[in-house]
């Protein structure tokens, strides 16, 4: 995309497509949250739980040493495996919650939104095992 | 005076039609990205296009009639309450960035689709009863400014090429173009 940008840059005028107020705003758009995307990424530490939420009200919460499969509702199941968490079964249209990988850090959440499903990693200290 | 309106409310309605065809067309697309929310948006195409041709009114008119149309034969009532959430944030940007003046379309549609994403995670949040969907707003925000510059090289393009077509926007050879020009 940058060197079809800087073509038609050069296109002279009031003709042009791109002009520097947009790169500088696409830059930033860009720059700012990358750096806060990257940063919690990186400082967040392993968890040690896993909290799943339904309609936005807390139903389960599970160790991530205690491996196994366990039901949400009717529709999904998640499946925890050397202390990552993944979505394992969905029945939602678009099934986006099977495709957004293995969780294991603190912070880190699978969401599926047609179920209004969210599961998310909790760090050692919130766990409160047996809800 | 009388024909020049016909004429905006014409190709306003024409512009509707376009944008629910491109949302449909786009709704048959595979999803792009594992995260809930990322569409390439081609119909704000339409919605940029007529922010810069018929002015802010149409464009409003545009995008929310859109919006409420596609989501009624295409969609669901949860899908209508993100795409409004999204398109309301996405407009009121995209209203004020064109006022500023010195950006393209291309920077106006960008911030319009970062705009347009943070506007669906706070419906979502509110939905879901849960401010942890917060942790979408990076890639979503990334998602955006690249699905905004497609659509406002899109519409950055049409823009130009429909100038020397004016009679289209404006009434006729000796009517004004008083709504579309800078406010």
């Amino acid at each position: 995309m940058k060197t079809e940008k800087s073509k038609m840059t050069k296109t002279r005028g009031k003709n042009r497509i791109v002009n520097r107020a947009d790169i500088i705003l696409i830059a930033l758009l860009v720059i700012l949250p990358l750096s806060v995307f990257i940063i919690t990424a990186l400082t967040a530490p392993d968890g040690a739980g896993v909290r799943i939420y339904v309609d936005g009200e807390l139903v389960r919460e599970i160790s991530l040493e205690s491996e196994g499969e366990y039901p949400i509702g009717d529709g999904n199941v998640i499946a925890v495996e050397s202390g990552k968490v993944h979505m394992k079964h969905a029945d939602c249209p678009d099934g986006l919650c099977m495709r957004q990988g293995r969780i294991s850090r603190t912070g880190e959440r699978i969401v599926c939104l047609p179920n209004r499903v969210m599961v998310e990693i909790v760090g050692a200290g919130e766990e409160v095992i047996g809800v | 005076m009388r024909r020049a309106e016909t004429k905006r409310l014409t190709l306003g309605a024409m512009l509707v039609a376009l944008a629910m065809i491109l949302s449909y067309v786009e709704s048959l697309l595979p999803p792009l990205v594992a995260i809930p929310g990322v569409k390439p948006g081609f119909a704000n195409i339409a919605t940029v296009f007529v922010l810069y041709t018929l002015g802010e009114r149409y464009a409003a008119v545009v995008s929310i009639l859109r919006v409420l149309l596609s989501s009624l034969l295409f969609g669901s009532t949860v899908s209508l309450a993100y795409s409004l959430a999204g398109a309301v944030l996405s407009l009121v940007f995209m209203i004020l960035l064109r006022r500023i003046g010195i950006f393209t379309p291309v920077g106006v549609s960008a911030a319009g689709g970062v705009a347009h994403n943070v506007g669906q995670i706070i419906c979502a949040a509110l939905i879901m009863e849960n401010a942890g969907l917060t942790y979408y707003l990076a890639p979503l925000t990334l998602a955006g400014v690249a699905a905004g510059c497609v659509v406002g090289i899109a519409a950055g393009f049409v823009i130009l090429k429909m100038k020397n077509v004016a009679h289209l926007t404006s009434g006729g050879p000796c009517d004004g173009d008083e709504n579309a020009g800078p406010q």
